[in-house]
C-alpha cells in the first residue's frame, strides 16, 4: 500500500501527517502530538489529497491515492489558517522539539502583534502558581494539546477547555489557580504545549 | 435486552445532572458544577469545560428577567429587546413571532399540512407487527428498498448507515436526535408534541431491528414541552415491550447537531466534534457502533412499515421518496409546519403558506445558517437533498425563513453571520477566530477582505458548522452584492 | 543540548526518561518517552521535574573521614584504605546494607563482596521494610516473589481490587493506567484502605477497614465467594494444593463475622468478593476471553505484626478464582523505589543467592566455582535483626550504600542509640544523610545520572541506565567503589583481586545473567536494541515473560495457607495515646525525602508535615485546618501542620514518613516485627495529638517548655 505524496510514491502508514513527516516534507503539525490521537484542532497540517482540502493528521494514508502539499490553494489556505493563529495572541513556537515547522514559525514572525482584536480579548492570564511551570495565556492557541494530555494520556482531568467559541479558554476549573487545582504537576501539558504558553519554569535546583 | 443508563460509565450522567440543577436553580454555580462532577466521577476542570460549552447553561442567577427571542423569524417579525429582558438566541416559536417566555407545547393548528406522517397519532402497533411479522432480514431490506434518507439534513440513507453499524458484530447503542438547535426549524418539536406515539413506533422499530443494548433520545434541554409530552407517551398503558429508552434533555447549542458532538455530550464530554474516522457506526457511544437518526427520520419508518415500501416510494423523488416536514417562519401569512413531498417546489410552499405578509417575497432562507439565501430568481427550484444552488442553499432540516418587503435582508444576512460566529464551539481555529471576523468584513462591507476568509473557514474547518457557515454570506453576496459594498 | 535515553530513579514504575543536558552539564528537561511500554509516554512530577537534585550543592563530592569528632575532607586511596582494614578486622561481626536506588550491578558487587570477600550472608536491603510480607508469602505459596502480571494487564482487567496503597501518590503512573482502563474501557474498581485515598473519587466500592483488619476482609471476601459458588473449581483442582485445611478455617467465620470485625457492611464485602472472582465482560472484549482481576497491594498489607498473614489472605483469595496466569488477571506487590526489585534479584538478601536460589549444593556450586571460593551456606541477618544485634556485639562494622536507616527504621531514638554503638560505620552516598552524620567514613557516590547499568521495574522489565551528566566532584559508581574496597581485602582472605576487575556495568550485567537463570537471555547489547525486558528471559532468543504462572508454578503447585485474623496490632490505644497513627507516602515527596528536600519545587507544594486527622479529633482536639500541631507516642514525637479530613477515620492519624524541618514519623513508630519477614509495624501505633502552642507565648507567661 502506498500513497503519492507531491510526485513520489511512500508507504501509506499512518496518517496523512504521518506518510508526509516520514517522506521528509515539512508540514505545521500545531495540535498533534506524537503521544496522544490527532485532536484536529489546529487545521494547519492542510494538504490537498485527491482533489479536497483536508487536515492530514486525521486522514488515513490508505484512504487517498495522491497527496499534494504545495498547490498554490492549499497552501493559500493553510497561510490563511496560520494567519488567523498568529492574531490570536503571541504564540512563540520556540520549544526546541516542537512541531511547528518552518512554514508555521515564518507566518507567525510576520504577524507578530497583529491582533484580529476579538480572540485576545479575554485571554491573557498569567498564572505562576505552580512551581514547576507557568501559563502564559497570550501565547495560548487553543490546539487543546495540554488538555489531551492531562484528560487522555494522563488521566487527571485538572485543566479543561472551558467555555465555546471565542470564549473558549484553558482553565483548571472555575477560578482556581493551578496550584489550587487537582493538578499533579506531572508536566504532560507542559511538555505538550507547541507555543510555551505553558512553559518550564528553570533552575528548579537551587 | 437494554442496558440501563446506570450500566453505561457513569459520566453519562453528567448532562442530566446538569439539566436538572439548571432547571431546579436557574443557572449553575461552580459548586454545584463541583457537586455534580464527583457524583458522575469525573473531575470538576472537565465537569466544567463540559458544562460551559453549552448555550441554555447560565452561570450567573438570570432573576427577574424576562426571555425575548431574537431569532431570525423574531427578528425579521420586529422583536426588539426591552430594558431588562434577557436575550435568549432562537427559540423555536419562529411560527409565532415574535416569541417571549417560557416553552409552549406546539399548538396543533401550526401543522398546517398534514401527510401520511402527521396524520393523526397511531392508536395501535401495526407499523411494528408488521416489520416483526416479516422477519429481521426482510425488515432490513424493506428499509433499503423503501429509499429512506436520513431527514436531519444529510439525507444520508438509513439503510446503509444501519447495515455499516451491523457489520460490526457488537452491541449497537441507538441515539435519537431530537437536540433541534437550528433557528427556523421546529418540526421534531411538532412531531414530539402532537405525534409521540408515531415517533415511539419509529424507535420500536429500530428497536427491534437493530436490537441495540441502548436507545437514548436526545432532546432540545429547552423543548420542555416536547420532553414532557414524550414522557407521557412512554408512561402510557399499552407501549412495545422492546422500547426502554433513556431521554436526555440537551444543553442547547447548534453544534449539537453535528453527531459526534451529541455523542460528546451524552459522554459527559465537552460537545464539540470528534475527528472521522472512525464513524459512529464503527465506534460511537462509549465505543460502540452507534446509530444515530433524527427523530423524523424515524416516525417515517411508522410510515414505511405501515404503508410499505411501494407506497412509501410513491411520494417525493425517485433517489429521496417520501415526505419533509417543512418548517416554514417569518413574512408569510401562515407560518407552521407543512408536510410535503420531497421535491416539491420552493414557489408552490411559499403559496401554500399564503404567501409574503408584505408585498411580495423578496428572499428565502433555505437550510438555515449553514443553507444559503435564496432570491425570487431561484424560488422554482425542487426541494430535494443536495445543492439547491451553488452558492450554498440547501434543504436541510426543511427550515424555510421568508423575508418579504417590509424585511431588511442585509440585517437578516447579518443575523445568520453573527449566529454562525456565536455558535462556534471553539475547537478549531478557522470556525472559531474566523466566523466572527466574516461577520466584521461583513458590518465593514469589505468584500476584498471577506471573500478569501470564506474559502479558508470553508475548506479548512473540522465539521460541518464551519464548513457551512460562509453559505448565507456567499449567496447573499451572490444575489445582492449592493447591500455590501 | 544532549538528549540522554535512561529510566527514572524514584519509584518502582520504572518510567522511560529522557535527560535533555545543557552545555554546563545539567538537567535543563526530561521528556517523557511514549515508546516505553511500562510507562506509555507518562510520566508524573518527580520524575520530570525531580531530577534536579543530582547537581544539589549539597551533593557529596570527596571522602570524608571522622577525625576528633568531625567528619573531614579526605583522599580517596586514604579513605579506602581505612575501610578495608577495619572491614577486615571486623570480618565475622559484619554486616551490609544495599541500595534498592542504585542500578543492579552496584547490587550484584555488593553481595558478591559480602559473601565473597567478608564471608557472610549478612546482605539486605530495604524490601525488609516494605514488601518482605509479601515476598515471604508468595514463596511459601507460590515459589516467587514478583509482581505476576503487566501494568498492561491492568487495563485488561475487569476488575482491579487496590489493597492498602495510594497508586495516586506513589505510583503515578500506575494508577493513570488504572483511571485509563477504569474511564475508557469501563474496568471495575474496589478499594480497601483504612484512608480515603484518591482513587476512591473513580471506585465501584470502597472497604474502608479498620487497620489491622485486613486477614478479616479477605477471608471474608473468600467466604462469600465460596458461599456463591463462584469459586475456580478446575483451576483448585489441578493447580493447587492445601484447599481442604484453608477451606475448614474459612468455614470457621461468615461474612458477616468478619465484615463486623473490619468495621465494613457485609453486603460491600460480599460484593466486593463476588466482583472479584466473576467481574463482567467489557464491551470491548472478544468472546472468547476470560474477565479477569487484578489484585493489587501496598504497605498497608505488608507494615504489621500480622503482614505475612495479610500477604497470605490475599494470595489464597487469587488461588481460589484462578486470578492468576491470564492476561488481565494477575497478584501486583506494587514496588516503591527504582529497584527494589532488581536488588533483590541481583542477591542482596540475606536467605538467598542472585535469582533467589536457595543455600544449597546444587545452586551454590556455580557461584563458588566461578568465583573460585566456597561460599557461606548460613542464613545471613535480616536488616531489621542486624540493627537490632548491634546491641548485643553480633554486628561490630557495617557498610550502609544508599540507604538511610536513621530515617527509614521504626523508633528513630532506638534505632540511633544502636547505630551509634557500632565499631565501626561506613557510608555510601549521594548526600550527608542522619546515618551518615554518624560514620568514620562518608564515600562519595555517583547518582543515576552519572552512571550506566539497569534498573528492574515492579512488572520484571530490566531497563537501562545510562549515564548523562559526568561525575560529581570526584563521586564514583558504587560499584566501582565496592570492587575497590574489595581489592585492597581479597590478599588477606585468599581470595583473587581479579574477582573485582570488571571493565564496566556490561560485564558486570553478564556475569549476573550467566548466574542466574531467569536473567541468562539478557545481555547489554539486547537491552540496548530492543529496550527493556521482562524476566523470566532464559535464553536469548526468548522474548520475556508479560505475565508468569500459565501453566504452573515455581513450586509446581499453589498452595493454599489458612490464615485468621489475630491481634489487630501490637500497640493499643489507651487514654494517653488515644489516636491510632498510620504512615505512608505523597505525592511530592519520596520515602525520607533526602533525595525530594533537594528539589524546591517539590518542596515548595509541601514544606512542612501534612498530619491528617478527622473533623470529630480536630475539633476535640481544638485543632483547625493549617495549625501547627504536635504528635507524640510512646518514643518521640513530630511537629507538623493539621490537615483535616474525612479522608481519615475517626480516631486515626495519617502522616507521610518523609522527614521535613526535622520531623519524621519514624520517631513516633514503634519497632515491633512480623514474627517471619521481620517487617516493623509502621503502619499502627498508638499517639495523640495536640494543637502546638507558640513559644514565645509560652516564655511570655512564664511557663516551663515541654519534654
Amino acid at each position: 500500500m502506498s500513497v503519492r505524496i507531491d510526485g513520489r510514491e511512500f508507504p501509506a502508514d499512518g496518517s496523512i501527517l504521518d506518510a508526509v513527516l516520514a517522506a521528509g516534507i515539512d508540514l505545521p503539525h500545531l495540535c498533534k502530538d506524537d503521544n496522544l490521537p490527532a485532536i484536529g484542532a489546529c487545521r494547519t497540517c492542510l494538504v490537498e489529497a485527491d482533489g479536497r482540502v483536508v487536515a492530514a493528521c486525521s486522514a488515513p494514508a490508505s484512504s487517498v491515492r495522491e497527496v499534494l502539499t504545495t498547490t498554490e490553494r492549499v497552501e493559500r489556505i493553510r497561510r490563511g489558517v496560520l494567519e488567523l493563529t498568529a492574531a490570536m495572541g503571541d504564540p512563540r513556537p520556540d520549544l526546541p522539539h516542537g512541531p511547528c515547522g518552518v512554514q508555521a514559525r515564518q507566518t507567525f514572525a510576520a504577524h507578530a502583534g497583529v491582533s484580529n482584536g476579538l480572540s485576545r480579548r479575554e485571554r491573557t492570564a498569567v498564572d505562576s502558581t505552580n512551581p514547576f511551570f507557568s501559563f502564559v495565556e497570550t501565547a495560548c492557541i487553543l490546539c487543546g494539546r495540554c488538555v489531551a494530555a492531562c484528560q487522555q494520556l494522563q488521566h487527571i482531568g485538572a485543566i479543561g477547555l472551558a467555555g465555546a467559541g471565542l470564549a473558549t479558554r484553558v482553565t483548571p476549573g472555575a477560578s482556581i489557580t493551578f496550584r489550587e487545582s487537582i493538578c499533579t504537576s506531572c508536566g504532560s501539558c507542559v511538555a505538550a504545549c507547541p507555543t510555551s504558553a505553558l512553559s518550564p519554569k528553570t533552575g528548579g535546583a537551587e | 435486552m437494554q442496558l440501563s443508563p446506570e450500566s453505561l460509565p457513569r459520566r453519562a450522567r453528567l448532562l442530566p445532572l446538569l439539566h436538572a440543577e439548571h432547571g431546579r436553580r436557574g443557572w449553575l454555580s461552580p459548586e454545584s458544577v463541583t457537586a455534580i462532577a464527583r457524583e458522575a466521577r469525573i473531575p470538576v476542570a472537565e465537569a466544567w469545560e463540559a458544562a460551559t460549552s453549552y448555550r441554555d447553561f447560565h452561570f450567573e442567577s438570570p432573576a427577574g428577567k424576562a426571555q425575548v427571542c431574537t431569532g431570525l423569524s423574531c427578528q425579521l417579525a420586529g422583536a426588539a429587546t426591552e430594558a431588562g429582558e434577557a436575550v435568549m438566541g432562537c427559540r423555536f416559536r419562529c411560527y409565532e413571532a415574535p416569541a417571549r417566555g417560557h416553552d409552549q407545547p406546539f399548538p396543533e393548528q401550526f401543522i398546517r399540512e398534514a401527510g401520511p406522517l402527521l396524520a393523526p397519532d397511531v392508536t395501535d402497533w401495526r407499523g411494528l407487527e408488521r416489520a416483526r411479522s416479516v422477519g429481521r432480514e426482510a425488515a432490513l431490506a424493506e428499509i433499503e428498498s423503501s429509499g429512506l434518507r436520513g431527514r436531519g439534513g444529510a439525507y444520508f440513507p438509513v439503510g446503509r448507515k444501519w447495515a455499516g453499524a451491523l457489520a460490526q458484530n457488537r452491541p449497537i447503542a441507538l441515539v435519537v436526535n431530537a437536540e433541534e438547535g437550528e433557528p427556523g426549524v421546529f418540526k421534531d418539536r411538532a412531531l414530539l408534541c402532537r405525534r409521540p406515539r408515531r415517533v415511539l413506533e419509529g424507535i420500536a422499530i429500530a428497536a427491534e431491528l437493530l436490537q441495540p443494548a441502548v436507545v437514548a433520545i436526545v432532546v432540545n434541554g429547552e423543548a420542555e414541552a416536547a420532553r414532557m409530552s414524550l414522557e407521557a407517551a412512554l408512561a402510557s398503558p399499552g407501549l412495545p415491550q422492546n422500547v426502554d429508552p433513556w431521554v436526555v434533555p440537551g444543553g442547547g447549542g447548534y453544534i449539537l447537531g453535528e453527531e459526534t458532538t451529541l455523542l460528546n455530550a451524552l459522554e459527559g464530554r465537552k460537545p464539540v466534534p470528534r475527528l472521522r474516522p472512525p464513524y459512529p457506526v464503527e465506534s460511537g457511544l462509549f465505543g460502540m457502533p452507534t446509530v444515530i437518526n433524527n427523530v423524523e427520520t424515524l416516525a417515517n419508518l411508522s410510515v414505511a412499515f405501515r404503508d410499505g415500501a411501494a407506497a412509501f416510494r410513491s411520494s417525493g423523488t425517485v433517489d429521496a421518496p417520501g415526505t419533509k416536514l417543512f418548517s416554514v417562519s417569518g413574512q408569510v401569512r401562515e407560518p407552521g409546519v407543512y408536510e410535503l413531498p420531497l421535491g416539491i417546489r420552493l414557489a408552490e410552499v411559499i403559496e401554500r403558506a399564503g404567501g409574503a405578509v408584505s408585498g411580495s417575497v423578496t428572499a428565502v432562507l433555505t437550510g438555515g445558517p449553514s443553507g444559503g439565501f435564496l432570491a425570487p430568481s431561484e424560488f422554482g427550484v425542487a426541494l430535494a437533498p443536495g445543492v439547491l444552488h451553488p452558492t450554498g442553499a440547501m434543504v436541510g432540516a426543511g427550515g424555510l425563513v421568508v423575508l418579504d418587503e417590509s424585511s431588511d435582508v442585509r440585517a437578516a444576512v447579518l443575523a445568520m453571520a453573527r449566529f454562525n460566529a456565536e455558535e462556534s464551539c471553539g475547537k478549531c481555529t478557522p470556525c472559531r477566530e474566523g466566523s466572527p471576523r466574516m461577520l466584521d468584513f461583513l458590518r465593514e462591507n469589505d468584500a476584498g477582505s471577506l471573500e478569501p476568509l470564506l474559502e479558508v473557514v470553508g475548506a479548512a474547518s473540522l465539521c460541518g458548522l464551519g464548513q457551512m457557515a460562509p453559505n448565507p454570506l456567499r449567496s447573499a453576496l451572490h444575489f445582492w452584492p449592493e447591500l455590501f459594498r | 543540548m544532549k538528549r540522554v535515553a535512561s529510566t527514572c530513579p524514584y519509584c518502582g514504575v520504572g518510567c522511560g526518561i529522557v535527560l535533555n543536558v545543557d552545555e554546563a552539564d545539567r538537567i535543563s528537561w526530561v521528556d517523557d518517552v511514549p515508546e516505553n511500554p511500562s510507562s506509555d509516554g507518562m510520566l508524573c512530577v518527580k520524575g520530570r521535574f525531580g531530577t534536579t537534585f543530582v547537581n544539589h550543592p549539597d551533593r557529596l563530592t570527596t571522602p570524608l573521614i571522622r577525625r576528633n569528632g568531625n567528619l573531614e575532607p579526605a583522599g580517596w586511596d586514604e579513605a579506602l584504605d581505612l575501610v578495608a582494614a577495619k572491614f577486615l578486622e571486623f570480618r565475622g561481626a559484619f554486616g551490609s546494607f544495599a541500595s534498592a536506588k542504585a542500578t543492579n550491578e552496584d547490587a550484584f558487587v555488593q553481595q558478591k563482596f559480602v559473601r565473597l570477600v567478608m564471608g557472610t550472608n549478612n546482605v539486605d536491603h530495604c524490601t525488609r521494610l516494605c514488601h518482605s510480607p509479601s515476598v515471604e508469602a508468595m514463596l511459601q505459596q507460590l515459589g516467587s516473589g514478583a509482581t505476576s502480571n503487566s501494568y498492561s494487564d491492568y487495563e485488561d482487567a475487569s476488575c482491579i481490587v487496590l489493597v492498602g496503597c495510594d497508586p495516586g501518590s506513589n505510583h503515578p503512573v500506575v494508577a493513570s493506567r488504572m483511571r485509563r482502563a477504569i474511564d475508557s474501557r469501563g474496568t471495575r474498581l474496589v478499594v480497601v484502605n483504612p484512608r480515603r485515598i484518591e482513587m476512591c473519587e473513580r471506585a465501584d466500592i470502597f472497604l474502608q477497614n479498620h487497620p489491622g483488619t485486613d486477614v478479616a476482609v479477605f477471608n471474608g471476601m473468600a467466604r462469600a465467594i465460596l458461599d456463591a459458588g463462584l469459586q475456580d473449581g478446575a483451576f483448585v483442582a489441578s493447580r493447587t494444593e492445601g484447599f481442604d485445611a484453608w477451606l475448614a478455617a474459612i468455614r470457621e467465620t461468615t461474612v458477616e463475622d468478619c465484615a463486623a470485625i473490619a468495621g465494613l457492611d457485609a453486603a460491600d464485602l460480599r460484593a466486593a468478593g463476588l466482583l472479584y472472582a466473576d467481574p463482567p465482560r467489557l464491551a470491548w472484549q472478544p468472546a472468547d476471553w476470560r474477565p479477569g482481576s487484578c489484585l493489587v497491594w501496598g504497605m498497608g498489607v505488608t507494615q504489621h505484626t500480622n503482614g505475612t498473614d495479610n500477604a497470605h489472605s490475599l494470595l489464597n483469595l487469587a488461588l481460589l478464582t484462578g486470578q492468576v496466569g491470564r492476561p488481565g488477571c494477575g497478584v501486583s506487590p506494587l514496588r516503591g523505589q527504582n529497584n527494589v526489585q532488581g536488588c533483590g534479584d541481583a542477591g542482596c538478601v540475606p536467605d538467598s543467592l542472585p535469582g533467589y536460589q536457595r543455600y544449597e549444593d546444587a545452586t551454590i556450586r556455580p557461584f563458588e566455582d566461578l568465583w573460585g571460593a566456597e561460599l557461606s551456606r548460613d542464613q545471613g541477618l535480616k536488616a531489621t535483626d542486624m540493627v537490632e544485634q548491634i546491641a548485643v556485639g553480633a554486628i561490630r562494622a557495617m557498610y550502609i550504600v544508599g540507604e538511610n536507616p536513621l530515617l527509614s527504621e521504626p523508633n528513630l531514638h532506638h534505632a540511633t542509640d544502636l547505630f551509634r554503638k557500632l565499631d565501626f560505620l561506613v557510608v555510601q552516598d549521594l548526600f550527608l544523610h542522619e546515618t551518615a552524620e554518624l560514620a568514620d567514613v562518608v564515600l562519595p557516590a555517583c547518582s543515576f545520572a552519572e552512571k550506566d547499568g539497569t534498573f528492574t521495574n515492579s512488572e520484571r522489565r530490566v531497563q537501562r541506565v545510562r549515564q548523562a551528566i559526568p561525575a560529581v566532584g570526584e563521586s564514583r559508581p558504587d560499584w566501582a567503589i565496592v570492587c575497590e574496597i574489595a581489592r585492597r581485602i581479597c590478599p588477606n582472605v585468599e581470595i583473587d583481586p581479579r574477582q573485582f576487575d570488571y571493565e564496566g556495568p556490561a560485564a558486570i550485567f553478564a556475569e549476573m545473567a550467566r548466574l542466574t537463570p531467569f536473567l541468562r537471555g539478557l545481555s547489554y547489547e539486547r537491552l540496548d536494541a530492543e529496550g527493556g525486558i521482562q524476566w523470566p528471559c532464559p535464553e536469548p532468543g526468548h522474548p520475556g515473560t508479560p505475565y508468569l504462572y500459565a501453566e504452573s508454578f515455581p513450586r509446581g503447585l499453589g498452595k493454599f495457607v489458612p490464615v485468621r485474623q489475630g491481634a489487630l496490632a501490637d500497640e493499643e490505644t489507651d487514654a494517653e495515646y488515644p489516636l491510632i497513627l498510620n504512615t505512608g507516602r505523597i505525592l511530592y515527596h519520596w520515602h525520607g525525602g533526602t533525595i525530594t528536600r533537594r528539589v524546591e519545587g517539590l518542596l515548595d507544594r509541601v514544606g512542612v508535615i501534612p498530619v491528617a486527622v478527622h473533623p470529630n479529633d480536630a475539633e476535640s482536639a481544638g485543632i483547625a485546618d493549617g495549625d501547627p500541631v504536635m504528635v507524640m507516642s510512646r518514643r518521640g514525637r513530630l511537629s507538623g501542620e493539621a490537615l483535616v479530613t474525612d479522608a481519615v477515620q475517626p480516631g486515626a492519624l495519617f502522616v507521610p514518613f518523609v522527614k521535613l524541618q526535622d520531623s519524621a514519623a519514624n520517631f513516633l513508630t514503634n519497632n515491633v516485627y512480623d514474627p517471619e519477614s521481620r517487617i516493623p509495624e509502621y503502619k499502627v501505633c498508638a499517639v495523640r495529638i495536640e494543637k502546638k502552642r507558640e513559644r514565645k507565648r509560652m516564655e511570655a507567661a512564664g511557663e516551663p517548655s515541654r519534654p
